[in-house]
């Protein structure tokens, strides 16, 4: 037998574990290689369930165990960490069959995967309400914000909270009859805890934003074009500036 | 930073997991040396693994190990992914960094498991050529650790221990022998592990690893989930003595138990090797 090049066969043993191909390479003992096939399964599953408990706990033990087998085998990792691995979730399960059906999953995926981005993002020192007053008025239209590093937005279609946190006990909800108007969420790390909250239409407006590096001027514009309600924009955005001080998702004011 | 610790890892360490977290930083528990830290859990930016890293840093020094730079692949290796690790090495004073002789993928992807090369002349030089990429990059020796293996290749033309031998003086870096994978390959290969241990060179072997296993039966897969078994610590005891003192530690990675447990699991693997030494002098 010709000794295959390295390239080859590794190519080769890569499609039989990721199950591409029937046989191993020529020459493989079947039940040593097949270690290897299953042990992938399962360890890529293991990183799911870490990254993913709810999830897990909406689709049962063999559920999930079923889904991530199918994901590990669609969607291999391209990142030298096992952290990444799960980071195309979300799209897989809105785009894939039988899953699609139930939006809510990949909404459910798209909000924990979001919680693990915000745990391990970088630090930054937040600021507090008091450097509002520092502010000469003049300054105001030109104000741009700086934000935490960990801070994710979301917006659904489904009350993603409510199935999150109802997560070790039976769901006090049927997960579809949760649909409501569309919901949007922060996410972010405050010390070395993770944070979440749902923001109203014109807070979430606000934000995004000033998260897009808009100034406190087109933000107001923006709140102002977008809702009919009688208040001054500049107020409700001042507002809500003194909550997300609060909240420590603003690391500067600019 | 102030750090009690320094920055040399001598005798018997465990690997820091992140169940453990708080019993080190609040109890520091006496008997272990020092600290293991799996490499590519702390390349994030930024939150509770780095604080923790930092804080058990303190007490503790720590050498690092890594399942991802793929050695033995075809790949170009990835620049970017070496570059955080030195910068990891830096920022914990790391006493060295270790992979594992073998590859973890091909194409792009990432099987996220230590897969085995044939041992042949030309994986030799393909692996050799790579060390000595990665020790500039890293700007310091490079430690390779023996997998264990479930399938061999037929058309190796070296024994799994010459292999090791060939690279590692060849490329001119150090060895991190794991006894458990030794046992296990061995079983699995229908070999006599001491042969393997009789011949590391013992200059090269910077630390020893020691693990549990499960025996299936018709194969031992390698699972970090249990205590160490009687014939591995056995030959443990075989390696002590052929190797000398030799920074040790112990690798638990599933069913992992409460911190005491494996510093008691420690604490033996400490008599026997302290046994040996003492016989010897």
């Amino acid at each position: 037998m010709n000794a295959p090049g390295l390239v080859d066969l590794q190519t080769r043993f890569q499609a039989f574990i990721l199950q591409e191909a029937e046989s191993p390479p020529a020459g493989l003992q079947a039940v040593g290689a097949t270690v290897y096939s299953e042990a992938y399964v399962l360890r890529l599953t293991e990183a799911l369930v870490n990254d993913y408990p709810v999830l897990q706990q909406l689709l049962g033990e063999t559920g999930f165990a079923g889904m991530a087998r199918t994901y590990a085998l669609a969607s291999p990792s391209r990142h030298f960490s096992v952290r990444w691995f799960g980071q195309h979730l979300a799209r897989y399960l809105r785009t894939t069959s039988p899953y699609a059906a139930e939006p809510y999953l990949g909404e459910l995926a798209a909000f924990e995967w979001l919680m693990g981005e915000a745990f391990d993002a970088a630090n930054a020192p937040t600021i507090g309400a008091e450097q509002l007053g520092a502010i000469p008025a003049a300054d105001w239209p030109d104000l741009t914000l700086a934000f935490h590093p960990s801070l994710r937005r979301l917006d659904v279609q489904h009350d993603v909270l409510a199935i999150w946190q109802s997560r070790g006990s039976e769901l006090a909800t049927d997960p579809q009859g949760a649909s409501r108007l569309p919901m949007h969420v922060a996410v972010w790390r405050r010390g070395l805890e993770v944070y979440f909250r749902p923001l109203v239409p014109g807070e979430a407006l606000s934000l995004d934003a000033l998260l897009d590096g808009e100034t406190f001027a087109a933000a107001c514009e923006q709140l102002a074009a977008d809702v009919s309600s009688g208040d001054d924009p500049a107020i409700r955005i001042v507002g809500w500036l003194r909550q997300w001080l609060a909240d420590g998702l603003i690391a500067g004011l600019r | 930073m102030a750090r009690s610790a320094s920055d040399v890892c001598t005798g018997f360490g465990l690997g820091l997991r992140r169940e453990h977290y708080h019993a080190f930083v609040n109890d520091k528990p006496a008997g272990v040396d020092w600290l293991e830290i799996l490499t590519e859990n702390y390349l994030v930016a930024g939150g509770k693994p780095l604080h923790f890293l930092d804080a058990i840093r303190r007490d503790y020094p720590m050498a690092m190990h890594g399942v991802a730079l793929s050695i033995g692949g075809s790949d170009p290796l990835n620049i970017d992914y070496l570059h955080q690790v030195r910068t990891l090495a830096d920022r914990i004073s790391a006493a060295w960094v270790s992979d594992h002789l073998c590859w973890t993928g091909v194409g792009g992807q990432n099987l996220h498991d230590l897969l085995p090369l044939p041992f042949t002349e030309e994986a030799v030089r393909h692996v050799v050529a790579r060390v000595r990429q990665v020790q500039d990059v890293l700007g310091r020796q490079l430690v390779l650790e023996n997998v264990s293996s479930y399938v061999a290749f037929p058309h190796s033309t070296l024994t799994e221990w010459d292999f090791l031998r060939e690279v590692a003086e060849s490329a001119d870096c150090l060895i991190l022998l794991d006894v458990n994978n030794a046992f296990v390959s061995a079983r699995n290969h229908g070999f006599d592990p001491a042969t393997f241990i009789d011949a590391m060179p013992a200059k090269r072997v910077r630390q020893i690893h020691l693990a549990g296993h499960f025996d299936r039966g018709d194969i031992i897969i390698d699972t970090h989930d249990r205590p160490i078994v009687q014939d591995v610590l056995e030959l443990y005891a075989y390696a002590a003595g052929r190797l000398g003192p030799v920074a040790t530690m112990i690798e638990r990675d599933d069913d992992i138990p409460e911190l005491g447990e494996l510093v008691a699991e420690l604490s033996l693997v400490r008599d026997i090797g302290e046994q040996v030494w003492e016989r010897a002098a």
